[in-house]
């Protein structure tokens, strides 16, 4: 069931594992684009759902027979992808099939809230001296720090078995290797569950409490409250999280059983929230009955987790029974269809019934105008909860939020929802609607985020996209957006993520000629704006390069294509022989006439540009720190350059550095 | 400003380099690239040539100013980035002149364009040499002063 989830995010644990990964290798060297499409498939998974976890103290202990310090940690894997075939209705109700869903599990709500007040804390305090401008209370969505030592440590992890596996000659693997530190970069960038006043997709929807069968009802209801009473900001709706009870017994106990169904229709029917019962095999010694199976490695863990797990002995070492690992995906492939999404189109359109559709109707659009110009009294805005600062808008500057039941924070929660439903042509019409309100209110993070999330929803609806769209919409709200994330804003970090983002979502797009120039210059905006640490300048420079190379004309790739195929080996010698005869004929009419053999695609590729830009991030790199990196590049770049007699000169970059890695690796 | 000049065969590797400054505005006629520009400008000119040849079919002109840029290293001792232009010339051999220059073209477009004029000239002189095949190196040392000579007049 796992083995649909190869991604190379996980390459290390595979090899490890010695799991099989010829499909994942396979569908690298048949598809140039295989990354990118990784990349889509990692924002889809991180713009899903966020659930909260908490548990009772028995449940804990059932996750720590198996290794796990937590149950949580022990659901994380599970939620980066349930396959399944699940029905989402849209906004038109009508409904759609999606193969995959993915939930995010965290913390409990509490815990949440109470890291993320920490840490904001130690950041006001470290940079009071900045006080005076607002931008120290909108935290950054990781530290940069973090992420760089992160990469630094994946790239050593694998540096021994990519210097082997080079030594050995397995190009396949190690061009699959390579990669994935980038696409390691790139989850990371993604998966922060950091909760900000201006976007609602880390605000949890649903929140899972764990109990197992031996706990009573009251504990149930201990929970329940906990939850109820969680102390959440206040632009955070308690009501839009849905609880769900989940009690755990053991398989085996047939009396148990019956305790946990009992126990579910008493919380039933006292506490009026759904319950799910969880049969599985709590501890190990009844492990030998079945066969077990290591996890997968959760993706999308944050940064500052994955630094901490990652020196942890025994963090490889996590089993769980077949059966187990079965009831757990069949337990949460119910949960997503029954509850969460039915839950969330309710909530879509219940807003869009009470918020959205009032206002697009003539006499809202007639009052907002109204409310906007003759500014007044914000009585007539029924809706707020009285916070409103007396312009007629529901903005608080001093804190950069609106309360939770503002009609912009439900409208912005309806545009993220429907953008998790995956309904993006709507999300973006609802991101589009609520961008105006906060461009009047002048709250700033906000109207970034929106301008950002409307320009994705249209790139991840799209296959295609015609160039007026791409000129007159999308290229606007990119650059305004990241002109308000960095000059208004100063978050460097959400800049950066949308930028990495949006040149993914081009390359996923059809036409590479016509994408491929945006997708390069969003990518160069980042270094050029100096959004990066010194790793990921090195990556985003690998990733120019690796652009460049789609960057081909599509009449142009099928003669490459067809180029490809006409020089496999049993056809070479025919070729020679063909080549031998028309040089022949070429003789006889003109001993001077020059050559060209790529007379067909002059011009219509950029694989020069691709090379330099290869040698740039070689460079980068620097061969005495990182030998190995700059090998990898230099070996990509080798063909290129082997042609041209001036790159082997005496003291050019190429050839210095060639000589520098031989020598480090030697 | 500094120079990088090349004229690139149809091989695409260059027969003929060379690096000046400008002799205008009380410079010397050396080039002031950092030493990172100038291993770099080889393999600058080389990537523009994709642009070269994508281009040379839409435009009837064989002067193309300012086709690519590259955002590079500045000169002296601030470290900061600063963009480099790409002007070139297509010579009726396919044979194209780059010239990199850190100052966008719209300034003195006119006298770049007369100095790859006079470097054709230069060029067809050489080719016309019956010792001087196609694609060989350009060595001549009377061929380097004379385009010396003429990127003092006009650059």
């Amino acid at each position: 069931m796992m083995d649909h989830n190869l991604t190379s995010n996980n390459i290390q644990f595979y090899l490890d594992s010695h799991k099989d990964i010829s499909e994942l290798i396979t569908q690298y060297q048949l598809n140039p684009k295989k990354t990118s499409f990784d990349c889509r498939s990692i924002i889809v998974n991180a713009f899903s759902p966020q659930v909260t976890v908490s548990c009772s103290p028995e449940v804990d202990l059932i996750a720590d027979n198996f290794g796990f310090p937590s149950f949580f940690q022990l659901l994380k894997p599970f939620g980066d992808k349930v396959i399944n075939q699940f029905q989402v209705k849209d906004s038109q109700m009508a409904s759609r099939t999606t193969q995959d869903f993915s939930l995010r599990f965290t913390r409990p709500l509490n815990d949440l809230v109470s890291v993320q007040q920490a840490q904001q804390q130690q950041h006001s305090t470290s940079s009071s001296s900045f006080s005076g401008n607002n931008n120290n209370k909108l935290g950054q969505l990781f530290s940069y720090q973090s992420l760089e030592l992160l990469i630094d440590e994946y790239i050593q992890s694998i540096t021994d078995r990519t210097l082997a596996e080079e030594q050995a000659g397995n190009h396949q693997l190690v061009k699959v290797l390579s990669d994935s530190v980038y696409i390691k970069f790139f989850t990371k960038l993604m998966s922060s569950s950091y909760m900000t006043s201006f976007e609602t997709m880390n605000h949890p929807v649903s929140s899972f409490l764990v109990i197992t069968a031996r706990n009573t009802l009251e504990d149930a209801k201990q929970q329940l409250l906990q939850f109820r009473q969680s102390s959440i900001p206040s632009y955070m709706n308690i009501d839009d999280i849905l609880p769900l009870m989940i009690v755990v017994h053991d398989e085996r106990d047939t009396q148990q059983e019956k305790t946990a169904y009992q126990l579910r229709e008493s919380i039933k029917s006292q506490l009026g929230i759904e319950v799910f019962v969880l049969g599985i095999i709590t501890s190990l010694e009844s492990q030998v009955a079945g066969e077990s199976r290591k996890l997968n490695p959760p993706v999308l863990t944050s940064i500052d987790d994955e630094l901490q797990t990652l020196h942890l002995p025994h963090a490889d070492s996590k089993e769980l029974p077949l059966s187990n690992i079965k009831t757990i995906y069949r337990l949460l492939k119910e949960i997503i269809q029954k509850q969460i999404i039915p839950f969330m189109e309710r909530k879509i359109s219940v807003w869009d019934t009470e918020v959205v559709i009032p206002r697009k109707s003539f006499s809202g659009r007639f009052f907002s105008v109204s409310k906007r110009y003759f500014g007044g009294n914000s009585s007539s805005n029924g809706k707020s909860d009285g916070s409103g600062n007396g312009n007629g808008n529901n903005y608080d500057p001093l804190t950069c939020a609106y309360p939770q039941k503002s009609n912009e924070m439900i409208i912005r929660k309806l545009a993220d929802w429907s953008f998790m439903l995956r309904d993006y042509r709507y999300a973006y019409s609802t991101y589009e609607l609520v961008k105006k309100d906060f461009l009047s209110d002048k709250a700033w993070p906000h109207l970034a985020s929106a301008q950002e999330m409307a320009a994705m929803s249209l790139l991840m609806g799209a296959t295609n996209i015609t160039s007026k769209l791409k000129k007159d919409t999308i290229d606007p709200l990119l650059d305004d957006s990241n002109y308000t994330y960095l000059s208004r804003c100063g978050l460097k970090t959400y800049a950066l993520r949308s930028m990495i983002i949006v040149s993914e979502l081009f390359c996923n797009l059809k036409d590479d000629w016509m994408s491929a120039p945006s997708a390069i210059r969003w990518l160069r905006k980042a270094i050029d704006d100096n959004l990066l640490g010194r790793l990921g300048k090195c990556l985003v420079l690998e990733r120019i390069g690796y652009v460049y190379g789609l960057y081909v004309e599509s009449r142009a790739k099928v003669i490459i294509n067809r180029k490809l195929l006409t020089a496999t080996p049993h056809n070479k010698q025919t070729e020679t022989e063909a080549e031998a005869e028309s040089e022949e004929t070429q003789q006889h009419l003109n001993p001077h006439k020059l050559r060209r053999n790529n007379m067909a695609t002059i011009g219509l590729t950029r694989h020069r540009k691709s090379t330099l830009w290869k040698l740039l991030a070689a460079k980068e790199w620097d061969p005495s720190s990182r030998p190995l990196q700059v090998k990898l590049k230099l070996n990509e770049v080798e063909h290129q350059y082997k042609q041209s007699q001036f790159t082997s000169r005496e003291g050019t970059l190429y050839a210095k550095l060639d000589r520098l890695t031989k020598d480090r690796l030697s | 400003m500094s120079y990088y000049l090349a004229i690139i065969g149809t091989t695409d590797s260059p027969i003929y380099e060379c690096e000046f400054g400008t002799h205008k505005q009380g410079g010397d006629g050396t080039s002031k690239f950092s030493p990172e520009m100038k291993e770099l400008n080889p393999f600058i000119l080389h990537s523009s040539i994709d642009i070269v040849e994508d281009i040379q079919w839409q435009t009837n002109s064989m002067f193309l100013k300012s086709f690519d840029e590259f955002h590079g290293p500045g000169t002296g001792s601030t470290s900061t980035n600063v963009n480099y232009y790409i002007s070139g010339f297509l010579t009726s051999g396919n044979v194209k002149f780059l010239m990199i220059h850190d100052n966008s073209v719209y300034k003195n477009e006119d006298s770049i364009k007369q100095f790859f004029m006079d470097l054709n000239d230069l060029y067809v002189k050489t080719l016309l040499n019956p010792f001087y095949k196609v694609n060989d190196v350009i060595s001549s040392s009377v061929f380097d002063l004379k385009v010396k000579a003429c990127a003092k007049k006009y650059l």
